[in-house]
């Protein structure tokens, strides 16, 4: 199991290599030149002594292997380039604004996973009623929906038509602020809009999880041997069929992360999705870039995690 | 197959497809939309971009059947040429998204060994960059044209195809009947085209299919997100400009979403109806 575990955490790294390698590549291919990229958004007029200046500085004037090997040595130490709209680091740009992503990204998981899962056990326990057509039928809406326009819907349907909720943003400035009722008014719509998709794609697997292990002839025994309903569901059936389910939560986290950017920026939720969607507007390269490098490491790290999990819950794993 | 066989053939795959009635409204609406989209401005009474040409923010009515925006340009014309733009850029990222996935994934899948594991490293890696930022980042950097989100979407939507394709090339490789074919001297390239491929065949088309409805989400979110093609009326960028105007105005941000929204769900219903006729055994089977 330890060697199991080192194995994937070495096996991490060459992906995260070559994501920074692919950020280096971006600012090469793209055209004009790389020194007006870290220039962007910087106030009153560039003089071309100042450009040399900057491009002596950020060392854009070695050859480019020499470039690349500072560049992903700088990546590494947490050195993400200086955003000249903010006038501050884009490493400490983006950390500030992570805790409030990850609080809807989070609940909204959480949200997916419980409502997923109950849907889902409960259309496999009523083959043909009508909560396991409400699965069937959500899961295609599900893939066919977009965030941002679900947003919108929830906006004009909840907080314009019938007002109980605000129509976005955040009570209070930092996450320990405002109170708690607050907080979950301003979280009900957002978590909402972004975990429904993720809802129906979960209650769907576990829909299916569950039916093929009720097709095995020990769930058949434990029935004939008198166990309630409940116990055979829960105890028997579910926590076999939970690896299918981590897999489809975890999978879809690069999704949920790229759905959380559409999300805030519906709810003008002040995270990264809204930083993302300023900075375009901006053209503010090296923040943009610094968040697909950010993003891509958190998405590599989780799905480490859910492995290493995942083979603490199957044993067989390992050995495959 | 000979001609007969062949037709009885197609008209098993039909009845199969017409058992399922989502995938039957799904054809009709897309053959409807496909209509909206070539015949475009002769079918609606104003052009897309134009401004001014009734008032601002009015409400749906008999004139302006979806309303007007706060420019005063008429919504339907808006998402009867957005069908266009949509439908174009869905197929072409698609099809751009199937032919990398295709070659990729029978290369993968059939040579296997080093090559094999060299390709499922770089699929892995496009799939742990979140696909709609690292299109974002492209379009941005390199100019936001419609074939730039065109060219994007399709290379940044082959991993699925890829992997799928390699997983029945894993399988169809060591077949009797493959086995048979190399124990006559068939060639790799004989092999792939004309044995295995014709076996995968059917999870290329219902893969694409869905891959196209994917590819109209992507752009609508990329228009959404403030990196459309400016000078193009898309389905996402009437969204965009309807954000400001939730309050007042729920006509400019309802009807094109649920342009996108119907077409969508259109092609992932055609997208199982074709998975139910081409594959029996299958049935329901996804992802």
């Amino acid at each position: 199991m330890v060697a199991y575990t080192i194995k994937r955490i070495l096996g991490a790294f060459p992906l995260v290599l070559a994501v920074v390698v692919i950020n280096f590549a971006l600012l090469h291919l793209a055209p004009g030149d790389p020194v007006y990229v870290f220039l962007q958004g910087g106030a009153g007029e560039v003089t071309e002594q100042y450009v040399q200046q900057m491009r002596r500085q950020l060392g854009l004037d070695k050859p480019l292997a020499e470039q690349l090997v500072v560049y992903v040595a700088g990546v590494l130490r947490g050195n993400l380039g200086y955003s000249h709209f903010y006038q501050s680091p884009v490493f400490q740009i983006i950390v500030e604004r992570m805790p409030v992503t990850y609080l809807l990204v989070l609940l909204s998981t959480l949200f997916a996973a419980i409502a997923g899962i109950a849907l889902g056990v409960s259309a496999a326990n009523h083959p043909h009623a009508f909560v396991d057509r409400v699965c069937t039928v959500t899961a295609v809406f599900g893939y066919s929906i977009p965030v941002f326009w679900l947003g919108q819907l929830l906006i004009i349907a909840f907080s314009v038509y019938f007002s109980i909720f605000p129509t976005g943003g955040i009570p209070a400035s930092a996450l320990g602020q405002g109170g708690l009722l607050d907080w979950a008014l301003h979280l009900t719509l957002p978590v909402v809009c972004l975990g429904v998709i993720q809802l129906t794609l979960v209650a769907r697997v576990t829909r299916a999880s569950m039916l093929e292990i009720y097709g095995m002839e020990y769930i058949v025994s434990a029935r004939a041997k008198g166990l309630s309903n409940m116990t055979v569901t829960l105890k028997h059936s579910l926590r076999n069929a939970f690896l299918p389910i981590v897999t489809v939560i975890s999978m879809d986290f690069a999704f949920q992360i790229a759905g959380a950017m559409v999300t805030e920026t519906v709810f003008s939720w002040p995270g990264l999705g809204r930083l993302m969607f300023d900075s375009v507007l901006r053209r503010d390269y090296p923040v943009l870039m610094g968040l697909l490098i950010l993003t891509s490491v958190s998405v590599i790290v989780i799905n480490l995690v859910t492995d290493i999990f995942y083979a603490y819950l199957d044993p067989r794993v390992v050995y495959q | 197959m000979d001609r007969i066989s062949g037709r009885a053939a197609s008209a098993q795959l039909w009845r199969r497809y017409g058992g399922n009635k989502g995938a039957v409204f799904g054809l009709f609406f897309l053959a409807a939309l496909l209509i909206f989209a070539v015949a475009g401005g002769s079918l609606t009474r104003y052009q897309a971009m134009d401004t001014g040409v009734g008032p601002a923010l009015s409400p749906p009515g008999d004139h302006f059947y979806m309303g007007t925006d706060d420019l005063g340009r008429d919504v339907f014309s808006g998402v009867a040429y957005g069908a266009r733009v949509s439908l174009l850029v869905g197929f072409i990222a698609a099809m751009t998204g199937t032919l990398i996935g295709v070659s990729i994934g029978s290369i993968s899948g059939y040579f296997g060994g080093s090559t094999d594991y060299v390709l499922v490293k770089v699929s892995e890696l496009f799939q742990s960059v979140p696909r709609l930022l690292f299109a974002l980042v492209i379009v941005v950097f390199f100019g936001n044209t419609v074939w730039n989100v065109v060219v994007v979407i399709g290379i940044l939507s082959w991993p699925r195809m890829g992997r799928l394709v390699r997983s029945e090339f894993l399988r169809l490789r060591e077949s009797e009947f493959v086995v048979a074919a190399k124990a006559l001297g068939l060639g790799s390239r004989g092999i792939i085209f004309k044995h295995i491929f014709p076996n995968v065949l059917h999870v290329v088309i219902v893969t694409a299919s869905l891959d196209v409805g994917a590819a109209i989400i992507t752009e609508a979110a990329l228009s959404y997100l403030g990196a459309g093609d400016p000078n193009l009326m898309t389905w996402g960028r009437m969204i965009f400009n309807a954000q400001r105007f939730l309050r007042t105005a729920w006509w400019m941000s309802v009807f094109p979403g649920a342009a996108i929204f119907f077409t969508v769900l259109s092609l992932n219903l055609i997208g199982d109806g074709l998975n139910d006729a081409l594959n029996p055994r299958l049935k329901g089977v996804r992802r």
